[in-house]
């Protein structure tokens, strides 16, 4: 009887739990159709990208060779250690390493002060756009520290060591500053034809480097992966090789660049010893019947390794941007120096070519200008003619030429001669330096002008201002009399002033033209237009376009790109004009020249032509005598071949400092035998403040 | 009674679904471990064989009794029960957090999985007398002591996952027992409301809970697996993918990227269905749900044609176990319920498991060879 109604009790209850269990399979039933009927789509792609990696395969950077094919950049392969912030999950996904941990232990191992927990973190936050991108932690870890990472590996989940192939010099600083340097890819990235480029990737800052990048980079390769949930590869999917980038062949001579270097720091080491202040310079080897560029260095030196991605340390970002001098300048092309009597030859030949003088005609230098502000010859030279004026660097003979032929002559020649304009080198930040001509002056003194009116209308507006107040307060009419006359008095005094501003500040002098002529005042060159003026009096004044990649060739050996010499311009200066002030600048090495003393032991076939100088920068940092030495010069005098010009900041004399620097290039490049070092050599009374 | 006698009088069609249940799971289970099998240096496939063997012969040794004559044992059950529950709190080895062992000698076991089945018999007949009598919230408060001195046990050890299938085991039964349905799903929706309270108590005020933190944030990232993606969200998230990205077909066995790839955590037990889902597709998933609902419907049957009371409630006891781990284990995989390590029945690895449910198999089977008093 109870089990009778218990009986239909269930019977009745199991029709109710039936339903429930017919709606529990209903719902996971429309779920799992919902999912893998409706959503199927989306979850294939998912998985896709739950398994496929593209890998970057980074192409090896083209090789940069000297014209004899010596290698002065080229790549090794370093491991880098990576973080793949995607995969920073660990073995089997259900007990969770921390990425803050994985962080923390390879700030422990790596044990480097220079990488913290926060500059980690700050490292994935900058690359929180591309996170699927690997986070390079550090360039170049020593193969003992792979080996660490390598066994760890289970507890550093997303930590991969990636090898790669990276920049290095085998030269370390020789040819530094032409060279350039790599580093890490910034406002790059949104400059046109950077599309391509990855927030890993390194591109040429400087130099060659920076010139050349699109040549230099080649083209990344892929390879496509498919992984396990830990990163780990499965198989390959599909492989797109990478393709090196192409090399380039320099015009540059290893031997000569080594040993330009080698002098300059000998050179430097010798003037330090009288001017401590003599740490920097520059120098420039020009082929003078092509432009190329045979050598160029800058002083303090660079080392591109330094840079190559890695952040600096304390010390070398001091050493190359705030220290005095900073080294990170390439002062062949950013530099702009008062060339001093180096400029001499421009103002020789716009008064020959003026026709004002003849090269025989003989002025009388009686150690000072005979016209105001009669500014003073280093010496008292007596009678001097164009060459002995050259060859001692006589003052007042150039005031005089520079008086005859007038400043538009000047200007002229100067421009002709490429000065206060850019080479045009392939190489970057070229400054254009300052030659003081005509339209120079129409633009500046305009300025000049503006500035000066602008600034003493305010002060009048100012004066009127406060006198209008005092004028309407005024407490009779005598009281407000005497106040309009204060006022037109004190306007007054300001009109004279601005007279006398305008007139000395927008005028050019007559003494602004004797210092032009003797290299002072305005001018301002860099040591690469310095190089190529000379260059074009050397090889008869035709002037080229100084350049310092010869060719383009692919990794396969194939010639892309042959650069040939570019004509600037074919000068307007007579051979005969030339051949003078070629003949004067060759007195300069001979018996009484301001470089004999450089030369005297050159044998008779290789004659030099040259100029000293010394300048007066006007620049903070410089005392009473403290003054840049430059030299530039050209051989053989008979038959030019290679022009130079050197600048040694605080040098005090050219032929002291700079000229020992052209006389080692000339050495060697002609092949003269000379093993003493310039450090050896003893000359005192040759210390010319020409 | 004699064996044959036995064999003739077994429904076949439930034998055959469980059959069929059986072989697609090892299919599943070979693709879900050729990896892990390596890793952990276990074929897990000839494991679960011989398991299914062992499963086997327990299946038909427990029909050689009639289950009736259990009714008057079961109080000793409910305290074989508690003793069992108690031994494993003292001389259990805490593994993965919760999952109990007691090891005697080399041999391990889960005693998890045996106190289902006891707690099954124990309430069945604690349950028949009742039939009809549970209209009330206070005739509700007896079930709830003899179910709550086990389930507090369990919650000590604490193994979350039993303890549900305890609730869900009695819900069910319950149900069957004629509660009032009304009480039933107020009470089923107000505990679900206190849960909610609860943990959202415990993460604005501190409140404490009986959870460790690695269970609550189970229920949370089945909300939303985006608060932790790579965490526990991790789960959820690449369950999902496995089955959506299977289709309507499937990419084949042992061609599943997910599954290959290791993106699935304990793909052999917990997700073991993403597996099938991600391989088979659409129609795998469909077809595995059908046999388990045709297992949960023929129990069902078997429930109404017993001799007596006690013995429907056995079986609806199995069918509300079975019903809440296909639920719990299939809804984690396709992201409809909460994360937690139930097993799913005769499909999961693991022996213990295995074995307890082909002996629950055959008290169902048991329930139905013997329906007829007549016959004997």
């Amino acid at each position: 009887m109870e089990v009778r109604k218990s009986k239909l009790i269930l019977e009745k209850t199991l029709k109710i739990y039936t339903w429930v269990i017919v709606a529990i399979f209903l719902v996971m039933f429309v779920r799992v159709a919902w999912l893998q009927i409706i959503k199927t789509e989306l979850y294939r792609t998912k998985a896709v990208s739950n398994i496929m990696r593209w890998l970057p395969e980074t192409a090896p950077r083209g090789e940069i060779l000297d014209r004899n094919g010596q290698v002065l950049a080229t790549n090794r392969p370093v491991f880098n250690l990576c973080l793949d912030y995607m995969g920073m999950s660990d073995e089997d996904g259900t007990s969770q390493i921390n990425s803050d941990e994985v962080v923390n232990r390879l700030v422990e191992i790596l044990d480097d002060p220079e990488i913290t927990y926060e500059q980690i973190q700050n490292m994935i936050k900058s690359q929180s756009g591309r996170l699927y991108e690997p986070v390079i932690i550090k360039r170049d870890i020593p193969i003992e520290l792979v080996t660490v990472f390598e066994e760890r590996r289970r507890e550093l989940p997303g930590v991969s060591i990636i090898a790669q192939p990276q920049r290095s010099y085998p030269h370390e600083t020789l040819a530094g500053h032409l060279l350039g340097y790599v580093h890490s890819i910034k406002e790059e990235l949104e400059e046109p034809g950077f599309e391509d480029y990855g927030m890993a990737d390194l591109v040429g800052k400087t130099g060659i480097e920076k010139v050349y990048e699109h040549d230099l980079r080649g083209e990344n390769g892929y390879r496509q992966v498919e992984v396990t949930a830990l990163n780990r590869p499965v198989r390959e999917v599909q492989t797109i090789p990478a393709i090196p980038g192409n090399d380039l062949i320099l015009t540059i001579d290893l031997e000569l660049q080594r040993v330009m270097e080698k002098s300059f720091d000998e050179v430097l080491e010798k003037v330090q010893k009288d001017h401590p202040k003599a740490q920097a310079g520059a120098a420039v080897l020009l082929d003078v019947k092509t432009g190329k560029v045979l050598a160029m260095t800058s002083r303090p030196e660079l080392d591109p390794t330094d840079f190559n991605g890695n952040s600096l340390s304390q010390e070398q970002a001091d050493y190359y941007f705030s220290n005095e001098p900073p080294a990170l300048r390439n002062r062949a092309l950013q530099g702009a120096y008062v060339p001093g009597s180096t400029f001499k030859m421009v103002t020789a030949i716009a008064a020959l070519e003026s026709g004002v003088v003849s090269p025989d005609e003989y002025l009388t230098c009686t150690g000072r200008y005979w016209e105001s502000p009669y500014i003073k010859c280093w010496d008292v030279h007596g009678s001097v003619n164009l060459y002995s004026a050259l060859a001692k660097s006589c003052n007042v003979y150039f005031q005089e030429m520079a008086a005859r032929s007038g400043i538009e002559a000047i200007g002229r020649i100067g421009t002709e001669l490429g000065l206060g304009q850019r080479t045009g080198i392939d190489l970057p930040y070229e400054s254009s330096g300052l030659l003081p001509h005509l339209e120079w002056q129409e633009k500046e003194f305009g300025a000049r002008a503006d500035r000066i009116n602008k600034q003493i209308d305010e002060r009048i507006k100012g004066i009127e201002d406060e006198y209008q107040k005092n004028i309407e307060a005024a407490a009779d009419e005598s009281e407000k009399k005497r106040l309009e006359r204060e006022l037109s008095g004190k306007i007054n005094v300001w009109e004279q002033e601005r007279k006398i501003q305008l007139n000395h500040y927008t005028r050019w002098h007559t003494w602004d033209t004797y210092n032009t002529g003797i290299g002072q005042g305005y001018n301002q060159y860099s040591v690469i237009q310095l190089a190529n003026y000379v260059s074009t009096i050397a090889n008869g004044g035709t002037r080229y376009k100084p350049y310092i990649v010869d060719r383009i060739i692919s990794y396969e050996g194939e010639v892309l790109k042959q650069y040939e010499p570019e004509l600037v311009l074919e000068t307007s200066i007579s051979a005969d004009t030339i051949r003078e002030v070629q003949r004067g600048m060759q007195a300069v090495t001979e018996p009484g020249g301001t470089a004999y003393f450089l030369f005297s032991d050159f044998p008779e076939e290789i004659k030099v032509g040259a100029k000293t100088g010394t300048a007066q920068t006007g620049r903070a940092d410089y005392e009473k005598d403290d003054y840049d030495g430059l030299f530039v010069a050209f051989a053989p005098a008979d038959n030019p071949q290679i022009a130079f010009a050197g600048v040694v900041e605080h040098g005090y004399s050219g032929g002291g400092s700079a000229g020992y620097i052209a006389k080692a290039l000339m050495e060697e490049y002609f092949g003269i035998g000379q093993e003493k070092s310039i450090l050896e050599l003893s000359e005192v009374e040759h210390e010319i403040v020409d | 009674m004699r064996i044959s006698k036995v064999l003739k009088s077994i429904d076949p069609l439930l034998l055959l679904d469980v059959a069929l249940i059986l072989v697609m799971g090892f299919f599943v289970l070979a693709s879900a471990s050729h990896n892990a099998g390596e890793r952990f240096g276990v074929d897990f496939v000839q494991r679960q064989l011989l398991w299914t063997a062992v499963g086997v012969v327990a299946f038909f040794l427990v029909l050689t009794v009639d289950y009736s004559k259990l009714a008057k044992y079961a109080t000793h059950i409910y305290i074989l029960n508690l003793l069992l529950l108690l031994a494993v709190l003292f001389l259990g080895t805490e593994t993965k957090g919760a999952q109990a062992w007691i090891y005697i000698g080399p041999l391990g076991f889960q005693p998890a999985e045996v106190v289902k089945t006891l707690l099954i018999i124990g309430m069945a007949q604690f349950l028949a007398p009742r039939i009809g009598k549970l209209n009330t919230l206070k005739s509700f408060i007896p079930v709830f002591i003899y179910v709550g001195i086990p389930l507090l046990l369990i919650m000590m050890q604490p193994d979350l996952g039993t303890g549900l299938v305890y609730v869900a085991i009695m819900f069910g039964m319950m149900l069957a027992a004629g509660a009032s349905p009304l009480l039933l799903t107020s009470l089923f929706a107000g505990g679900i409301g206190l849960v909610v309270l609860a943990i959202y108590a415990h993460y604005t005020w501190d409140l404490w809970l009986p959870l460790k933190e690695y269970q609550l944030m189970r229920l949370i990232v089945f909300v939303d697996p985006m608060i932790d993606p790579r965490g526990w969200g991790w789960n959820v998230i690449q369950s999902q993918i496995a089955v959506g990205s299977g289709g309507l077909l499937g990419k084949g066995w042992m061609m599943g990227s997910q599954s290959g790839g290791n993106f699935l955590p304990e793909q052999w037990t917990d997700f073991i269905f993403s597996v099938l889902a991600e391989e088979f597709g659409f129609i795998g998933s469909a077809l595995m749900l059908l046999f388990f609902f045709l297992l949960l419907y023929r129990g069902i049957k078997i429930a109404t044609k017993a001799k007596d009371p006690f013995g429907s409630l056995i079986v609806i006891g199995v069918i509300s176990m079975f019903a809440f781990h296909i639920l719990q284990n299939i809804g984690m995989a396709i992201g409809i319920m909460p994360i937690t390590g139930i097993p799913l029945p005769f499909v999961s690895y693991g022996g213990s498991a295995l074995l307890a449910n082909m002996i629950a198999l055959g008290l169902v089977m048991n329930v139905y060879v013997y329906r007829d008093r007549i016959l004997f």
